[in-house]
């Protein structure tokens, strides 16, 4: 058995003229044959002479050329350099911290005052929280369109800011305090209730009014009945623009709130915590949790957090809910001190998402009463 | 550039892994990338796409590992020119299947012909005598009269083509024919 030669041949560049010189019939007939034996013993020269049989020497060797500088290029800058994967190293940590330091300040707690009143979209949060109801919900109470009522809302989850939105008819309570947010569902409301028929929403306008009513006095709250009636008929009336639901529950969520807007004082920081383990005393009327009232009773017996001005007894808040089962309009019906009030509507505010009662249409106002333990 | 000429291409492979220095490579390129350019046109059939695959075989170079052993440097990217065609051949077709087949993987074994001193034993020349008429004459003629494909050609009155085919159809016949006697 006799070895290839090349195994011993240091010149192999020498290979390639040979075979470009016999491709070019340049070679004579005992070098062609001395050339022809070696492949016959070599697969890779025979393999190599079969492709470029028929092929233009010239254009060979000008393809051999082009391909020889490309190599040479890549073989002094390749992709895989080590610098270029440093490169791309760090390009990816960057990314990295970029969208971690987005996410961290899209989900840290915010505490601020909602008086420029921007709405975050909730979306995403609320179908989170569908499975994990104890979590903190993103749903920022309301605030004055006149600014005169602003109230700051401790909120210990994503909060929704709303956007500064005036109607006709917000603008004729004003300025009683309205939660700008439930415009914006208004909004998200727009696409159904446009095409909603009149002698529809006019029958659910009724209904709602109705339960305004019986709401009102669940509540104790002393509803005029007048204005209560003088708006639900402005809505009724509004039969060229078909009357949007939530607006008209916003409306009339402002005259239930109105008697207690000196409830909704501006909240001081939480500075001081405790767990309570009090059982608060829950009375809905027409909204439950849609994790169960077992679940928002641990939450709220669990998440009572605890001032010094605090004392024990019973808050009582009015509330509706937006298309995503967020609590909003939160108006206190039953005060029993400052820092009761507020603790008594953070605790609603993030307790998950909520959904009405089977049968209830609309977005009508519900109560709920929270026991505060001292 | 000159110094490294004189280096067996597995003194310069060993080179490049260790050494990592990429001016081996340059050499190497010289001495092969006409016979990966030949073998990837025989089976790629366009020049363009011979020449993206030529290209490509030898940039794996620099993704093999280092710890690969390689004995034959020469043996080996046969292998793998020809093996990274046919897997090309195999994506561009859309063939599905396995056909290991295709795929060498060594072409160590000399044949008895392609001995430097072939001698005409017995038994070879038994072999010979039941070959087809044109692969006898053709192996004949190469091997023992010592004739180019074009000579043969020209004396057959065949296309060279067809006597390269009839030289290696003889040999593989052979190659059988003395197996089977052992």
């Amino acid at each position: 058995m006799s070895k290839p030669k090349n195994d011993i041949d240091p010149s192999k560049s020498q290979e390639e003229k040979d075979l470009l010189r016999y491709l070019n019939e340049e070679m004579s007939s005992k070098e062609k044959y001395t050339f022809e034996r070696k492949a016959e013993n070599d697969p890779f020269l025979y393999e190599a002479m079969e492709g470029l049989q028929d092929m233009d020497v010239k254009l060979l060797a000008k393809d051999l050329a082009d391909m020889k500088k490309k190599l040479t290029k890549s073989e002094s800058a390749p992709f895989y350099s080590f610098s270029n994967v440093w490169k791309i190293a760090a390009v990816v940590t960057l990314l990295l911290v970029a969208g971690f330091s987005a996410w961290r300040l899209t989900n840290s707690p915010i505490e601020e005052e909602v008086a420029s009143s921007e709405t975050v979209p909730t979306d995403s949060s609320l179908v989170a929280d569908d499975l994990t109801p104890a979590l903190p919900i993103a749903n920022e109470q309301t605030d004055s369109l006149t600014e005169a009522d602003e109230k700051d809302v401790i909120s210990g989850g994503p909060v929704t800011q709303s956007q500064p939105a005036t109607t006709d008819q917000t603008a004729e309570v004003a300025p009683q305090p309205v939660a700008a947010n439930q415009l914006t569902e208004t909004t998200e409301n727009e696409a159904d209730n446009a095409t909603t028929p009149i002698a529809i929403a006019d029958d659910i306008a009724a209904d709602e009014l109705v339960t305004q009513r019986e709401q009102a006095a669940g509540a104790g709250v002393a509803l005029r009945e007048a204005e209560l009636e003088e708006v639900a008929t402005e809505s009724l009336a509004q039969e060229v623009s078909v009357p949007k639901l939530s607006e008209f529950n916003a409306i009339t969520s402002l005259d239930v709130s109105s008697t207690e807007d000196k409830a909704k004082k501006e909240a001081s920081p939480v500075a001081k915590s405790a767990a309570r383990s009090a059982s608060p005393t829950i009375n809905t009327q027409l909204a439950a949790p849609v994790s169960g009232m077992d679940v928002f009773r641990k939450f709220v017996s669990d998440s009572q957090q605890k001032t010094a001005d605090m004392v024990a007894g019973e808050v009582q808040l009015t509330f509706s809910l937006t298309s995503q089962g967020a609590p909003q309009n939160i108006t206190v019906s039953k005060s029993l001190c400052e820092s009761c009030d507020q603790e008594a509507i953070r605790l609603l505010q993030n307790s998950g998402p909520w959904k009405y009662n089977d049968g209830i249409t609309g977005t009508p106002l519900s109560t709920i009463t929270i026991q505060i333990s001292n | 550039m000159e110094l490294l000429d004189r280096f067996s291409d597995e003194a310069l492979w060993q080179g490049f892994v260790t050494e990592k220095d990429r001016k081996v490579l340059a050499v190497l390129y010289d001495r092969y990338l006409a016979l990966v350019y030949g073998v990837c046109l025989k089976y790629m059939g366009d020049k363009e796409e011979a020449k993206d695959a030529t290209m490509e075989v030898f940039e794996k170079l620099y993704e093999t590992s280092p710890s690969q052993k390689i004995e034959k440097f020469r043996s080996w990217l046969f292998v793998v020119a020809k093996n990274h065609c046919l897997m090309k051949l195999r994506s561009k077709k859309g063939i599905q299947e396995k056909s290991a087949h295709l795929f060498m993987e060594s072409t160590e074994v000399v044949h008895p012909l392609d001995e430097e001193e072939t001698d005409l034993t017995p038994q070879l020349q038994q072999c010979l005598e039941q070959l087809k008429t044109e692969q006898k004459g053709c192996v004949e003629m190469f091997y023992f009269n010592k004739k180019t494909y074009e000579e043969i050609a020209l004396k057959k009155s065949i296309d060279v083509k067809q006597v390269k085919s009839h030289i290696q159809n003889g040999k593989r016949n052979l190659k059988l024919c003395i197996e089977s006697k052992r």
